[in-house]
């Protein structure tokens, strides 16, 4: 997380409420990366090219919102809010024309990587990103929003609208079905990686 | 402690969420327990791998965009005098509802007094007896020439 994200945003998303575009421009600055990122881990590779269109609906949707905002929240944990809630409508709508057209579309390339993400083979990125795709759903967003964008758990519990202890169930199973996952592919990854420094969002 | 309590403070461990309370028992079972040590290690290499997760920078514009596709946001007072706007037609609707109701119940009462008639004697009856009551110009007397006679 930005040293930019750590400031308390909220009179900017006051502002915004009030019509100033310009309060919100500022705000879109500051954290259309978090969105874009959390959207493209999030969407399966086929959608992640889709990120960027989902991230402009969801600024909208904070712009509209922006009037509504009750100054509790967080302004990150507000607008992932609205990001998760738009991933998941947009995983529904897409497997509604799944069932409709089944198409091949090539996954998108990708330009960041940790220096763990570095040191590690193709095969191994494409075992990761499939293993974290078929995670349900809420699991998911629990362990990217923890994992990438380091929320304390009940800043996790506000963006998904459930308890601490859910959280804490909902990243303990997502680890264990992720644990799962990529043990059946020991032998593509490297020996014992200690956990490096998390990519900022 | 038990092996599936041990893996969920483990998850909090990695998280940094592990209580003080809680950590000496997991740490006393981690010396004993070398399938929870495994377990552990598995967590670390999956919280590793996890970094494998790429994504891509932004496109520069995505800023412009967004605020290029901005409504024009409305205020407060523009969105009460919307609410307002939506909600004077309302009083009026409510009194004609209301006098229409008050009047038909008049009438039910009165008409019970006295006889029970049939349905359809009983329903033009209220009619002709509401509308009789009312002043040609009312605005019960319009809702009431509207339900009689609107439909022929």
């Amino acid at each position: 997380m930005s040293a930019n994200m750590q400031q308390d945003d909220t009179p900017l998303l006051l502002a915004a409420g009030q019509g100033d575009r310009a309060a919100f421009g500022r705000l879109v600055e500051r954290y259309h990366r978090a969105v874009i990122h959390f959207l493209q881990r999030f969407l399966t590779s086929q959608d992640a090219d889709e990120a960027e269109d989902l991230a402009q609906d969801v600024f909208l949707a904070a712009w509209k919102a922006a009037p509504t905002f009750e100054p509790r929240a967080k302004v990150l944990t507000w607008l992932l809010r609205i990001a998760t809630n738009a991933a998941l409508n947009y995983r529904r709508d897409r497997q509604k024309r799944r069932a409709v057209s089944l198409d091949g579309t090539a996954p998108p390339t990708s330009d960041i990587e940790s220096p763990v993400g570095r040191a590690l083979s193709h095969e191994t990125r494409e075992t990761v990103t499939a293993a974290l795709a078929a995670l349900p759903p809420t699991q998911r967003a629990a362990l990217i929003l923890r994992h990438y964008h380091q929320l304390p758990y009940a800043e996790i519990a506000a963006v998904l609208e459930t308890s601490i202890s859910a959280v804490e169930s909902l990243l303990f199973r997502a680890r264990q079905s992720l644990q799962k996952s990529l043990a059946c592919h020991k032998s593509e990854s490297p020996p014992q990686v200690s956990p490096g420094p998390r990519v900022q969002p | 402690m038990q092996c599936a309590t041990a893996h969920k403070l483990l998850s909090l461990r990695i998280d940094g969420e592990l209580d003080d309370r809680r950590a000496p028992d997991l740490a006393a079972h981690l010396r004993d327990c070398p399938s929870c040590q495994a377990f552990a290690r598995e967590l670390e290499r999956c919280a590793a791998a996890l970094d494998a997760v790429s994504v891509s920078e932004p496109s520069a514009d995505f800023g412009a965009r967004v605020m290029a596709s901005l409504p024009p946001q409305q205020s407060t007072s523009e969105r009460w005098t919307l609410v307002r706007g939506l909600l004077r037609p309302l009083p009026m609707a409510a009194a004609v509802v209301a006098l229409a109701l008050g009047i038909t119940l008049a009438s039910l009462m009165n008409g019970n007094t006295t006889t029970t008639p049939t349905a359809e004697a009983f329903e033009s009856d209220v009619y002709a007896e509401s509308f009789s009551a009312l002043p040609e110009d009312s605005s019960g007397a319009r809702y009431i020439a509207l339900v009689t006679d609107g439909g022929n």
